[in-house]
């Protein structure tokens, strides 16, 4: 059932009309994983991810990762840095960077061979105590 | 309307159109379905050629890794690049990502090793992979080759993958990502024949609604051109039109005129004339059938092409019914409701004429019977009825040359004394076999022809020959339309002037079924120079008919002629009694006789000489007799 589920969550978005519109999407759904806001704060510094707040109402750009709700990164350390002070959720936008920020990032969101990846991070779900839904759990790493 | 307007030519070419956009559009999406065929035996060209790549690739790691292939890569880094580099020099333009994929003991799936050109999209090792195709759980099940076709979103066409197996159980699994760019290429060679199937189909489709459209404008306009737009009823341009296609074997034409309309139009206006032309219209559609055509012919005449006529009897049924569904209802004008009837004349066998217009002119002159015969009636050609036995021109001319046209005389006698004071010459034409034909049956014909002239002149030459003979007044009777036509006013005057001297015994009877205001001047100046001779003048069917006081002030006519039909039907009402009463009052004071004809019996000949009628005529007094 649950390989169902991711099966259609992805391809759902993957008809959806550009690529755009599926980042915007999945980006939203990670985000109302993690918080309640009904507008959430993203903060990027990957060009890929510039283009899903033209078509997503729901989630809203911050220039400063201290006011953002998600934080999607290639380069998590030093966000991490910035942004101490800030409980933000940092996403990594590599599997590089993810490796090497396992400890303090909540997960990794990716494009590889034209497909959405999705990582959720087990160690800090754990360690912040996040309940994560039944459906996301197939991408828990 | 009952029909409506065809064009061959034009429906031929609608259809052809139609047909040839049909044959586009059926192209069209049948080359859709080659198109999706063609996609399939594509697809499985494109599965086979991987297939053998893969089957050579997952031969060749077995080989280098070894059957423990997972664990001995991951143990070594350069069995990995080694494995990388062999995936590599399989993955081109063409097999954009070429990679190994493992599951672990979570049954979660791992990158082992990737050959993709691209370094950024490669996978590292023990990377998590998030498949989204079901074939990668079918592949793990069945260990058997799955292929799926990709969304277009993610830039490629199809996934293609293969087991790597020892011994029946599955080590990994080689992952080819073939490139949309490759399946474009190869549909290339189709895409253009649906794009001109396409295009031909638009290209069809707005010639076929511009065709269309040319169409509707031209059966529009058509329709105005040959529809009357008062009573909607078809009009002479439409006849025009039709009449090289109208079969005369299988016809029958009818003319019909609607009685006394000018009398209508007079007394109760021009609208009034409208409502019945409108509603006479209606009935006569609603009295023939669909495939007969009625058209407006003149101000209230129309003609009917009855179609399909097995027979006369036929015809005449139909003639008849129309009869019927005008004089039974009376039209409603305003609060007042109008009796109104109509005369028919037909022409059953148009085969017989050369051309239409031939057979137009028999029907017209048959009209011209029936409204002489007392209106609201039928009168066939050629009909077994005596009188309404036609004679042709051939044998009318015959009858002229041969001495056959005879003018009878019918007594007139003087109300009061009882006493014959005059004769009506009335012409009869005698066949060889001693038949008698009456005006009815001849002067129809004779009317618009050449031989008219000739006519008119033998029967004023033969009153003037009894008039010398015993001295007896006798009258004559000319149309109004004599008096216009130049040569004949010039003959007649002639014979008037070589009779000077008995022309005080002749009486010009002026007959007209409506006293034309046309060249009025005209009429009364060559009549004035009749009158000149002596000649008598009387007016004709003065009894309210087609009264014209123009004529009746300037000609100063000795006689009026009182039609008693006409006045019996008027006696009946008090009021037209007080009127007819007035009239011949009128006359009296202006010192003009009255003459009243048709009196067929004792009580009319009472009645005349009570109301103080001079003179009176019938079959009652005495017939029409031969008395040269």
């Amino acid at each position: 059932m649950k390989k169902i589920f991711l099966i259609i969550f992805f391809i759902t978005l993957l008809f959806a009309d550009s690529i755009e519109d599926v980042k915007a999407k999945i980006v939203k759904n990670i985000a109302h994983i993690f918080t309640k806001c009904k507008v959430v704060k993203v903060y990027t510094d990957d060009p890929y991810f510039f283009d899903i707040f033209q078509s997503n109402t729901k989630i809203k750009r911050v220039n400063d990762c201290k006011d953002a709700d998600i934080i999607l990164t290639k380069n998590s350390k030093d966000i991490k840095n910035i942004c101490k002070k800030r409980k933000a959720y940092i996403f990594s936008t590599r599997y590089n960077d993810y490796k090497k920020s396992i400890n303090f990032d909540l997960g990794a969101f990716f494009w590889q061979k034209g497909r959405p990846t999705l990582l959720i991070n087990r160690y800090m779900i754990n360690k912040m105590h996040i309940h994560i839904p039944d459906s996301y759990k197939k991408f828990l790493d | 309307m009952k029909k409506e307007f065809k064009n061959p030519f034009i429906i031929f070419y609608l259809l052809i159109l139609s047909i040839i956009f049909a044959i586009t559009v059926f192209l069209y999406y049948r080359s859709a379905e080659i198109f999706a065929n063609e996609s399939k035996e594509i697809t499985k060209i494109e599965i086979s050629h991987v297939n053998n790549f893969a089957k050579n690739i997952s031969k060749r790691v077995l080989e280098i890794a070894g059957n423990n292939m997972v664990q001995n890569i991951k143990k070594s880094p350069n069995l990995q690049k080694h494995i990388n580099a062999l995936l590599s020099m399989f993955s081109t333009d063409q097999y954009k990502y070429v990679y190994l994929i493992y599951i672990n003991k979570d049954k979660k799936f791992r990158y082992l090793a990737d050959g993709s050109k691209d370094i950024s999209q490669r996978g590292e090792l023990n990377q998590p992979f998030i498949p989204i195709a079901n074939i990668w759980d079918q592949i793990t099940k069945t260990a058997k080759p799955k292929y799926t076709i990709q969304n277009k979103t993610t830039g490629l066409w199809l996934t293609y993958l293969y087991p790597i197996k020892h011994k029946d159980a599955l080590k990994a699994v080689l992952a080819f990502d073939i490139s949309l760019d490759e399946y474009h290429a190869l549909v290339s060679v189709i895409k253009p024949l649906k794009n001109i199937l396409f295009y031909a189909s638009l290209f069809q489709l707005i010639i076929l609604v511009f065709s269309f459209f040319q169409a509707y404008i031209y059966f529009k306009q058509r329709r105005r051109t040959n529809i009357d737009p008062l009573t909607h009823l078809y009009n002479r341009n439409y006849l025009n039109s039709i009449e090289k296609n109208i079969d005369l074997r299988d016809c029958a034409i009818a003319m019909a005129d609607i009685d006394h309309f000018k009398k209508i139009n007079d007394t109760y206006g021009h609208d009034a004339g409208d409502i019945v032309l409108e509603s006479i219209s209606k009935r006569l559609l609603s009295s023939t059938r669909t495939f007969d055509d009625v058209i407006r012919y003149g101000g209230e005449e129309f003609l009917i092409i009855l179609r399909k006529q097995s027979s006369i009897k036929n015809t005449k049924e139909i003639c008849n019914r129309i009869l019927k569904s005008i004089s039974s209802h009376p039209i409603r004008i305003n609060r007042s409701s109008l009796n109104v009837t109509v005369s028919i004349g037909v022409n059953p066998t148009p085969y017989k004429d050369e051309t239409l217009a031939k057979a137009i002119k028999k029907a017209d002159e048959m009209l011209y019977v029936a409204k002489r015969a007392g209106r609201n009636r039928v009168a066939m050609l050629n009909e077994k009825d005596k009188s309404n036995n036609i004679l042709s021109l051939k044998q009318i001319e015959n009858a002229i040359k041969n001495g056959n046209l005879k003018a009878f005389f019918q007594p007139v006698i003087d109300v009061k004394t009882g006493q014959i004071s005059e004769y009506e010459a009335l012409a009869r034409i005698i066949d060889k076999n001693g038949n008698v034909y009456t005006p009815l049956q001849f002067l129809p014909v004779l009317k618009n022809s050449s031989l008219y002239i000739e006519f008119t002149k033998s029967i004023i030459l033969q009153s003037f020959k009894k008039i010398k003979e015993d001295k007896l007044y006798i009258s004559i009777n000319l149309n109004i339309d004599d008096f216009i036509n130049d040569e004949l006013f010039k003959q007649i005057e002639q014979i008037v002037a070589s009779n000077k001297e008995f022309a005080g015994y002749l009486n010009i009877e002026i007959i007209e079924e409506s006293y034309k205001d046309v060249k009025i001047e005209k009429i009364i100046t060559r009549i004035k120079k009749l009158k000149s001779y002596g000649v008598k003048i009387t007016l004709d069917s003065f009894e309210g008919n087609n009264l014209n006081l123009d004529y009746f002030i300037n000609l100063k006519p000795d006689y009026i002629k009182i039609n008693m039909s006409t006045v019996l039907r008027l006696f009946k009402d008090e009021k037209i009694t007080d009127i007819l009463t007035d009239i011949i009052n009128i006359c009296k004071t202006f010192n003009i006789k009255t003459i009243a004809e048709f009196v067929e019996n004792e009580d009319i000949l009472d009645i005349l000489k009570k109301n103080g009628v001079d003179m009176a005529q019938g079959y009652h007094i005495g017939k029409p007799k031969n008395l040269l």
